[in-house]
């Protein structure tokens, strides 16, 4: 798309949510990044445990701020920083395993391994086996330094998290048995990212998306889901920070309050609402995407701040969300670059919304 | 007789309803019991002969909770302005309201349930609501959810099984109406967008259902607490 004679380097109005690892700009929202960044600043400084809801309408930037924190925000040594992005298992049954296996998949058994590899070149094995054993247990601890080192196989790894290793295969590898419980998934992954930040100062920032899944789960798969997820963030050391993004339109505390379990909603530590916009809040967030667009600092933006309430007003309250306001701009912008328009006016702005 | 079993209410149950209470599977005494037959012990559940012909291609039923109204005719133009045989639309529900009618004024039965969770039928504009809104003053209109929160305050049901019920309730019923934007997505009559706005808002209704009767399940819960001898 040509928008050299926009003054815009690209469209900046994203129609669909973009891809992780994409550069991507934070527009608006000044508060939800300033806390969003405080959580990450200060995982670093102090070592306390952090669970973060992040709660808002649809389309409200929840699942954005995943995809901007991918990159490395706040200046640390990339090594000092790991972001697992996920999302909430659709369905109740083996839920749990189903995000432990995800999360373990995500980020590959080539990169635990080298972390593993690192954490034990470090501090000894001993220790490493020490430290596991602390916040799970010794079979945990001896599991992972089973799987981890010596010959290492991808195949083995993949193997036990899926479908379970062969009776045969765990008597080689001197494993005891294979995961089977609930409880052995959220104990083998609580091992694994604990393992993971011994002797280094990484942090590991785990987004789990779309939470809201579990608001449809059947009552015992409900019940086993929030426990496990209590019982990771118990287990888990202060290097670990967790961000659920769950989807929910109502603006009530006490609502929100009974989506969860008492025991998980009381380790949450964090919650961050992504509140509707108001038309002040939806300029900002148009100006901060222009601003950054624009080829030339110096020259007025591509569409003026009157032609932006203007468009901004056609969209009703309820509507005044990002991902509306990205569709509508998006739609504007395509229909001046697709007519010729010499620039993106009044006139333009109406014929545009003539064809939606 | 334990407290719980006498039977206080008289319930005239939908076919919803009546799966949905079935598929509910409760732990009471190391046995898997539905809800329905756990409310079997504590109401004495009726139905139509309407109701039973949508029943008895999917579940297991009690005969003797079939119930056949001699004067339906007259109720049926009575309450809804048409000759019994022409009732098509919401036929389950208005035949069993007639029955519930019929319990309570002709049987003197008082404490009559009108069960459904078929809430379209229930809710929407039509000559059955208005019928609904206007006895509400003498039967009770309830919903599978009402079932649970009656079966908590009776002390059938502890707490964690009863707010472990109402989320399984919330999927089951949740199941089949987030079946229709699937479908919709699958045909290419949506996008994804438009999906995810339509489940949402499914989501957001059954999350404020699950907020109302969380409350209730409180306020009860304080009750009972108080009057613990």
């Amino acid at each position: 798309m040509n928008l050299l004679k926009y003054n815009l380097k690209s469209n900046p109005f994203q129609f669909v949510t973009p891809t992780q690892g994409s550069d991507l700009v934070w527009a608006g929202m000044p508060s939800v990044k300033k806390q969003l960044m405080d959580i990450y600043t200060q995982a670093y400084q102090q070592e306390s445990k952090k669970l973060v809801l992040n709660w808002g309408a649809w389309g409200g930037g929840k699942t954005y701020a995943a995809f901007y924190f991918a990159k490395n925000r706040i200046g640390v040594p990339d090594e000092n920083l790991l972001h697992i992005y996920i999302q909430a298992p659709k369905t109740g049954e083996a839920a749990v395993q189903e995000l432990v296996r995800s999360i373990i998949t995500k980020v590959g058994s080539n990169q635990w391994y080298s972390m593993v590899q690192e954490a034990i070149t470090k501090v000894g094995q001993e220790e490493f086996k020490r430290i596991i054993t602390e916040r799970t247990d010794e079979i945990i601890a001896d599991t992972i330094v089973r799987l981890f080192t010596g010959v290492f196989s991808m195949e083995i790894v993949n193997q036990y998290i899926t479908r379970g290793l062969t009776n045969p295969k765990l008597d080689k590898m001197h494993l005891s048995s294979n995961l089977k419980s609930e409880q052995n998934f959220i104990d083998f992954l609580s091992g694994l990212l604990v393992a993971i930040t011994i002797g280094n100062e990484k942090r590991v920032f785990i987004w789990i998306d779309e939470m809201e899944e579990m608001s449809l789960f059947a009552g015992k798969q409900f019940r086993l889901f929030n426990l496990m997820l209590r019982d990771l963030t118990d287990k888990v050391n202060e290097r670990i920070i967790v961000f659920m993004n769950f989807t929910f339109s109502e603006t009530d505390m006490n609502s929100l309050r009974t989506m969860f379990s008492d025991a998980l909603w009381s380790r949450i530590t964090d919650r961050i609402r992504y509140s509707d916009l108001d038309i002040e809040d939806a300029k900002m967030y148009c100006k901060d995407l222009l601003k950054d667009a624009l080829i030339d600092a110096s020259k007025s933006s591509a569409i003026t701040d009157d032609l932006i309430e203007q468009i901004l007003s056609l969209l009703p309250p309820s509507m005044l969300i990002p991902r509306e306001i990205n569709k509508l701009f998006s739609k504007i912008i395509t229909y001046a670059v697709n007519t010729n328009a010499e620039q993106i006016d009044k006139e333009v702005i109406n014929a545009a919304l003539a064809t939606i | 007789m334990p407290r719980h079993s006498l039977k206080l209410f008289h319930i005239i149950i939908d076919t919803n309803s009546f799966i949905f209470l079935s598929n509910v599977k409760i732990q009471i005494g190391g046995q898997d019991k539905s809800l329905l037959r756990i409310l079997r012990q504590c109401a004495t559940i009726q139905y139509a002969e309407a109701v039973d012909k949508e029943i008895k291609s999917i579940s297991k039923r009690t005969k003797t909770e079939i119930v056949s109204v001699s004067n339906a005719p007259k109720y049926s133009q009575g309450l809804f302005d048409k000759d019994i045989t022409s009732i098509i639309t919401d036929c389950g529900e208005k035949h069993n309201f007639i029955l519930a009618m019929h319990t309570f004024l002709e049987k003197r039965q008082g404490n009559v349930v009108f069960l459904t969770d078929d809430t379209k039928a229930k809710e929407k504009e039509n000559i059955l609501k208005n019928q609904i809104d206007t006895y509400s003053t003498f039967l009770h209109i309830w919903s599978s959810f009402d079932v649970v929160t009656y079966l908590y305050q009776m002390g059938v049901l502890q707490e964690l099984v009863t707010t472990n019920a109402i989320q399984t309730l919330i999927n089951n019923q949740s199941d089949s109406e987030i079946q229709t934007p699937k479908n919709k997505k699958e045909a290419n009559q949506i996008d994804n967008d438009e999906y995810s706005r339509q489940v949402q808002k499914i989501r957001d209704k059954w999350n404020q259902h699950k907020t109302k009767y969380t409350s209730k399940i409180e306020t009860i819960k304080k009750l009972k607490s108080a009057l613990q001898p």
